[in-house]
């Protein structure tokens, strides 16, 4: 079970079904987050649906969990729908979509994976704050594809060799701080 | 778990092993569960720095099951319903906003101009004047770049306008308004700074209306523009409003001004 949060003030109005706090996100949030969907390949109905559903999710993990922020209200919310459309761009490159008489499980379970796969964006995101700006940096390059010649070069490393074994310490470490966090067990343990 | 088995996950999770290893390492996982669940962890870190994930792995365990059983929980679909009505009320077709939105500002503007009449009569509200020059500028409208034709009437007003013809700027504004499909925001930005000057605060605060409904980059100075209008009109209570609405959005435009601001009305 993944500890309990004390529900931030704007979420606790969502789970109450504040009509007033949701008209308030549509009037000010959506047009922007509309905007990006339609400049990363989506339409004005994509940016609806994926709204819905990241307010939806939202709302099912403050009630079975609690959610706390760290940034302003607004600038999560739209994080969290910024991912969801990512995760449905990825989705649509991969998969093909279900329907029929499965649709609505299938639509639970694909809640249930965006929540959790949201809850592991932010998890890691947090740990990774947590490394040196250095290890962060480097881990972002390695991953990113970047040539070991040019790590080298940028970190100023005597050879490939050190660098390998800083990529290796920096993953080590933030791998040891995902662990030691009390959501580990919920978001990846069977 | 020691450095030569992390060494192992980086290699297979690389792609390094041979096929024989792959094998070997494969069948050492399904009977270490812990390994397993190593392996997956190092493969979320991986995706999670390359900006992609793994549908398929989802935990089957308390958490999930609890996710599960809200989700398909009759309290769950009247919170979907909810946000589906909301959703759909605030899809109404953009005319009929227009049109509800003027006749509330044609309210708005009576009371306007009644707060301004007894602002003129008690002289009420001395430091908005003051707070208004020192946070309003002509600085901040945008900048008019020379697109099609019909740009050059804006640009005429533009000029027109940094003048002091007012009158001719206005006359610029609406021939160019008249004569494009669709408008340049900036023609509202413009048009609402004009009617600000001539202390014409209704026709003023209609036209950044216009401007944040637009739904452009520029919306949110809007926001701003109007707060400006209530402010040089005396009337703190409105633009405290629309300040703090600016305040609680950091990317708002002059976010950190409506803060400032915010405090000196206080």
């Amino acid at each position: 079970m993944l500890p309990s949060r004390k529900n931030h003030p704007q979420i606790k109005k969502l789970l109450e079904g504040d009509e007033d706090t949701i008209r308030l996100l549509y009037d000010t949030l959506f047009p922007k987050f509309s905007s990006f969907v339609k400049k990363n390949s989506g339409t004005y109905s994509d940016a609806e649906e994926t709204f819905h559903n990241g307010l939806y999710q939202l709302i099912a993990r403050a009630k079975v969990s609690g959610v706390s922020i760290s940034s302003s209200f607004e600038a999560y919310v739209f994080t969290v729908c910024k991912n969801l459309w990512f995760k449905e761009l990825n989705k649509r490159k991969k998969e093909v979509r279900n329907d029929g008489v499965f649709e609505l499980k299938a639509e639970t379970e694909d809640q249930i994976s965006s929540i959790i796969n949201q809850e592991r964006w932010e998890l890691f995101e947090e740990k990774i704050q947590l490394l040196s700006d250095n290890c962060s940096q480097l881990l972002k390059d390695y991953f990113n594809k970047v040539p070991y010649s040019e790590i080298v070069k940028k970190f100023s490393y005597a050879t490939e060799n050190t660098a390998f074994q800083r990529i290796f310490k920096c993953k080590k470490k933030l791998t040891e701080l995902i662990k030691e966090d009390l959501r580990f067990k919920a978001l990846f343990g069977s | 778990m020691n450095d030569e088995l992390r060494l192992r996950i980086e290699s297979y999770l690389g792609g390094e092993m041979s096929s024989e290893e792959v094998v070997a390492f494969e069948l050492e996982m399904e009977n270490d569960p812990q390994l397993m669940a190593e392996v997956q962890l190092s493969r979320q870190i991986n995706l999670h720095f390359s900006e992609s994930e793994d549908p398929e792995a989802v935990p089957n365990n308390s958490y999930t099951r609890d996710l599960r059983s809200f989700l398909d929980s009759d309290e769950a679909a009247e919170i979907k319903e909810t946000l589906r009505n909301v959703q759909l009320e605030r899809r109404v077709p953009q005319l009929r906003r227009k049109r509800r939105r003027l006749v509330l500002v044609s309210v708005a503007a009576s009371v306007l101009f009644l707060v301004s009449a007894i602002g003129l009569l008690f002289q009420s509200e001395p430091g908005t004047d003051k707070l208004y020059a020192q946070y309003y500028s002509t600085a901040d409208l945008p900048s008019v770049i020379r697109r099609d034709d019909n740009s050059s009437l804006l640009e005429s007003g533009v000029v027109a306008f940094q003048n002091g013809d007012l009158a001719d700027a206005m006359a610029y504004f609406e021939n160019y308004e008249a004569s494009t499909e669709e408008p340049d925001v900036a023609v509202f930005l413009y048009k609402g700074a004009t009617y600000m000057e001539q202390e014409q605060f209704f026709k003023a605060i209609e036209a950044f209306e216009v401007v944040i409904d637009s739904g452009s980059i520029d919306a949110s100075k809007g926001f701003w523009f109007k707060a400006m209008a209530y402010l040089k009109a005396g009337d703190k209570n409105n633009a405290i409003h629309i300040l703090e609405d600016i305040a609680n959005h950091i990317w708002y435009f002059k976010h950190d001004q409506a803060k400032e601001l915010l405090e000196k009305l206080d």
